[in-house]
């Protein structure tokens, strides 16, 4: 701010230095020794109107200024004008919010806004003052908000704008798919994306069809329809190796050709030696296909057909498919519905350890082969951990014991136990007790072979009456333990503990919560207060796994040939043994007349297919 | 996390999938300042928890000058008396690795990591014959025993190195050499989150300088002197780098640690990292992805 020019002064002192300077600035040179006062002016302007970095410059700020000391009412003394100067700096240094941004693009958080926004909407709830309370077969369970709070202070869960965002879903879900006994199941976080999951019972309406039509199919048609499909995908498979064959194929019939030359050329030999007269013709072709006749080729190795057992998925309504499961990236997207789960993916998901990726179309790449994509994965991950983690305290559903005990048809849950109508929460003490002895399983233990109750196969001859011989039904895999048993009775190679009890709160007293967190799966958590009850699963839905993941060896690799005389290893013949063989197998000359073919058979490591 | 951003960021702890109650939260809070005018730190940050059998750990530090060269670490049970972690040793180190058992609750507790000790059949060579064998440490010193506390201790060391980040420029290195957090940070934009070159390890860096500067074409020796993330193994599996809470939150996830997230509200100074988990290091990602 030290040069302040006026350029309608003409004696205005400008230095040499400075001169220079500005007159980088000029289009036209003033003519030499003649003042310029409107030249001097403009060069003197530009000068301070040059642009920093900020895109601010002197001119502007000093016009500013000025401005401001018009406007000042009173005196404007130098104090004043350093007062306003530094106003107007601060006013400048602070930082301008994306301006580009801001008139030509929408801010990022925009579009989810908009899909909340949305939602929010397009709901049909309307408030009545008279309203009852909501039907627990349609509406998701109205306790949604107060479980997940309960949740979130038990230290695990969403957050309250994901609390809030959920139930609003499951409400919306309702409205539009004929659903019942909604709840928030939890989060799957993915590499990419996460996904939201909720879980409900389906209609009863469709389980009717689904039981219906399952009665229709018996279980040989069950089976062979599932076999069906599989050989659908092998002769696609086929189809592609026979594409691949195809060039092997003309290579073997070049290669049969060159041996009938081969062979044809030395027996011409041999005859016209034995005749004794000699023939130029070329070879004929069918008289050379006929002496490869005489070889006998071994036959072309077959694979072994392999009897596929597939076992039948669980009809809606039972077993692993009870309840289904919606998921989406965002509570504001539409959830889609998860296909049921099937016995085989089961069964593949528990032999590998895969991380999601946020797209359910994306394919699983794993060994052993994922039969399906990660929709079908994500679903067996959730039967899988749903089987191994829903819990609640002893009490709250109980299996009516006894024949003589009278309970309605309609009261059973597809479960197999009934809700208690008596119950009272199990104290506190018991509850974080070492022993784990007042939490109970809720869910279905998933068998081996992939299914919650066992499937005999047809081939099986084998009278299955249940619990009989304890030793075999283990080691087959027809094992299971009661519905409703106790946490205590889990085992796990991979932790000492599988379940860790903890008391959220300190301080508080008969309100106190309890949570059970699973070691097995980590993220998977239950909680209890009163008369509340909750689970939720946040992780990656990954089993805890110790010792690291190993995948299971690859099969022996097949025999190429049948094992006989003709691929053993021998001992080569010595030059002696050739030089005799050579000796007998020589033309007859003279009177000694050898016959042609007569091998020792005495097997001194002679060539046994020399004819 | 900052001990400053504890109060309020309730939403930014439920990212990692585990939350504070407001007990939890007012405990923290108070026992961190009480720690913080006792040592008289500069800043105090809470690390993280670990989840034992037992009993959880919570885990904190605070720094007198430099961030990343001399953080002092504490553990604790309840959230209210904090206890210094050890300095681990080269052994803790190589024996926290290959542990398989879990944290118990028990810091005095003593674990034997490998079962098939030397006998008097088979002795460890006093003299090395190989190279790689010279390299362990513990050959030469052979420990089987590990102290729970020197467990948790080379674990936060380890997470530390390998599963926890920090944004492109929230530190800062003073014309001194001390590492610090940078006070006129004021965020990442969206384009830059979603890019693994603006994220940082939060270590002393390992690789060269001049490597980790040369990366960026507007590098700045204040903010570049650490090694960024993008060329952790495997490539682009070694996070999982996304924007939630409608494009607000940058979050990034470590693989290689489960458990450990990073975070930064955009364009917003606030950021930090957090461990909420069993302190175990998968090493099965190439199976997994």
């Amino acid at each position: 701010m030290a040069v302040v020019p006026s350029g309608k002064n003409k004696d205005l002192p400008v230095s040499a230095h400075l001169m220079r300077t500005l007159s980088t600035f000029s289009e036209q040179p003033p003519p030499p020794n003649l003042p310029n006062a409107e030249h001097d002016y403009n060069v003197a302007k530009r000068f301070l109107q040059k642009m920093d970095n900020d895109d601010e410059s002197v001119w502007e700020l000093l016009i500013n200024a000025l401005q401001k000391v018009g406007e000042y009412r009173g005196e404007v003394t130098l104090e004043i004008f350093q007062k306003i100067l530094r106003a107007l700096l601060r006013k400048s240094m602070t930082r301008d919010p994306n301006l580009f941004r801001e008139f030509y693009l929408k801010s990022p958080p925009h579009r989810g806004s908009l899909g909340y926004c949305n939602v929010y909407r397009s709901l049909k709830y309307k408030f009545d003052i008279e309203e009852r309370t909501p039907d627990p077969n349609t509406a998701p369970d109205p306790l949604t908000l107060q479980k997940m709070k309960l949740l979130t202070e038990a230290g695990v869960g969403l957050s309250e704008f994901e609390c809030y965002n959920m139930m609003i879903a499951m409400r919306k879900l309702a409205e539009n798919h004929k659903i019942a006994k909604a709840r928030v199941w939890g989060k799957i976080y993915g590499l990419y994306k996460n996904y939201y999951v909720i879980e409900c019972e389906a209609d009863k309406d469709e389980i009717r069809i689904a039981q219906e039509r399952d009665k229709l199919m018996t279980q040989e048609a069950k089976a062979s329809a599932a076999a069906k499909k599989i050989k659908e995908q092998q002769e696609e498979l086929d189809k592609n190796v026979d594409d691949m064959m195809r060039g092997m194929k003309e290579e073997v019939v070049a290669i049969k050709e060159g041996i009938v030359m081969a062979l044809a050329g030395p027996e011409q030999q041999i005859q016209q030696l034995q005749t004794g007269v000699v023939t130029a013709e070329p070879v004929d072709p069918i008289a050379a296909q006929q002496l490869l006749a005489k070889y006998v080729m071994p036959p072309v190795p077959q694979p072994p057909v392999f009897k596929a057992n597939i076992v039948p998925p669980e009809t809606l309504g039972s077993g692993t498919n009870i309840r289904r499961y919606y998921v989406a990236n965002d509570p504001w997207h539409e959830f889609v519905l998860l296909p049921d789960a099937v016995p085989a993916q089961i069964v593949t998901a528990r032999c590998i350890s895969k991380y999601l990726t946020g797209d359910l179309e994306a394919p699983v790449d794993s060994y052993p082969e994922f039969p399906g994509v990660e929709k079908h994965y994500l679903r067996s991950q959730i039967a899988r951990i749903s089987a191994g983690t829903i819990v609640c305290p002893v009490g709250v559903y109980t299996v009516p014991g006894g024949e003589e005990e009278i309970y309605n048809e309609e009261d059973m849950l597809p479960d197999g136990y009934l809700e208690n109508t008596d119950y009272h929460p199990p104290p506190i003490k018991r509850l974080v007790d070492m022993q784990r002895n007042y939490w109970m399983h809720i869910r279905k233990y998933i068998l081996p072979q992939g299914r919650t109750e066992y499937w005999k196969p047809p081939g099986d001859e084998g009278e299955f009456e249940g619990f009989e011989d304890w030793d075999e039904d283990e080691l087959r895999g027809r094992l299971k333990p009661p519905i409703l048993s106790l946490i205590s009775r889990d085992d796990s190679p991979e932790t000492d503990k599988c379940w860790s009890l903890r008391r959220p709160y300190r301080t508080t007293g008969l309100q106190n919560c309890i949570t059970a967190r699973s070691n097995v799966w980590p993220g998977a958590h239950a909680v209890t207060r009163g008369f509340l009850w909750e689970n939720i699963y946040v992780g990656f839905a990954v089993k805890y796994l110790a010792h690291s993941y190993g995948p299971p060896p690859l099969p022996f690799p097949w025999d190429e040939y049948e094992i006989g005389p003709e691929i053993m290893e021998k001992t080569d013949p010595t030059p002696e043994e050739e030089e005799a063989w050579r000796q007998r197998h020589m033309p007859p000359t003279g009177a000694q007349v050898a016959p042609v073919g007569e091998g020792g058979e005495g097997g001194e490591g002679e060539e046994e297919d020399a004819e | 996390m900052d001990l400053e951003h504890i109060s309020t960021s309730h939403d930014l702890v439920a990212l990692s999938g585990n939350t504070l109650n407001i007990e939890k939260n007012s405990l923290l809070q108070s026992s961190l300042t009480v720690l913080l005018n006792d040592n008289h730190f500069r800043k105090v940050y809470f690390w993280g928890k670990i989840f034992g059998l037992d009993a959880d750990y919570y885990v904190a530090f605070g720094y007198h000058k430099d961030l990343l060269r001399k953080p002092i670490y504490y553990y604790s049970k309840n959230a209210i008396d904090w206890v210094m972690l050890p300095k681990p040793t080269k052994t803790d180190y190589f024996l926290c690795q290959i542990i398989t058992t879990r944290f118990m609750g028990d810091p005095a507790l003593q674990t034997n990591v490998v079962d098939d000790k030397p006998t008097e059949e088979n002795p460890i060579p006093k003299e090395p014959l190989k190279v790689e064998e010279r390299n362990l440490y513990w050959r030469k010193h052979p420990t089987y025993i590990l102290k729970e506390e020197d467990r948790i201790a080379a674990t936060v060391k380890l997470i530390n190195k390998q599963g926890i980040v920090v944004p492109r420029g929230a530190l800062y290195k003073q014309p001194n050499g001390d590492i610090v957090h940078n006070e006129s940070w004021y965020g990442m934009n969206f384009e830059d989150s979603k890019l693994l070159t603006s994220y940082f390890h939060f270590r002393k860096p390992e690789n060269r300088w001049d490597d980790n500067v040369t990366k960026k074409i507007n590098y700045n020796y204040a903010y570049d002197f650490m090694d960024p993330i993008d060329g952790d193994i495997p490539l682009h599996f070694a996070w999982s780098c996304q924007v939630v809470n409608t494009n607000r939150t940058a979050i990034l996830r470590s693989l290689t640690w489960p458990g450990a997230i990073s975070y930064n509200i955009l364009e917003s100074p606030v950021w930090g990292f957090l461990y909420f988990g069993p302190a175990k290091k998968n090493i099965d990602i190439p199976f997994m992805i």
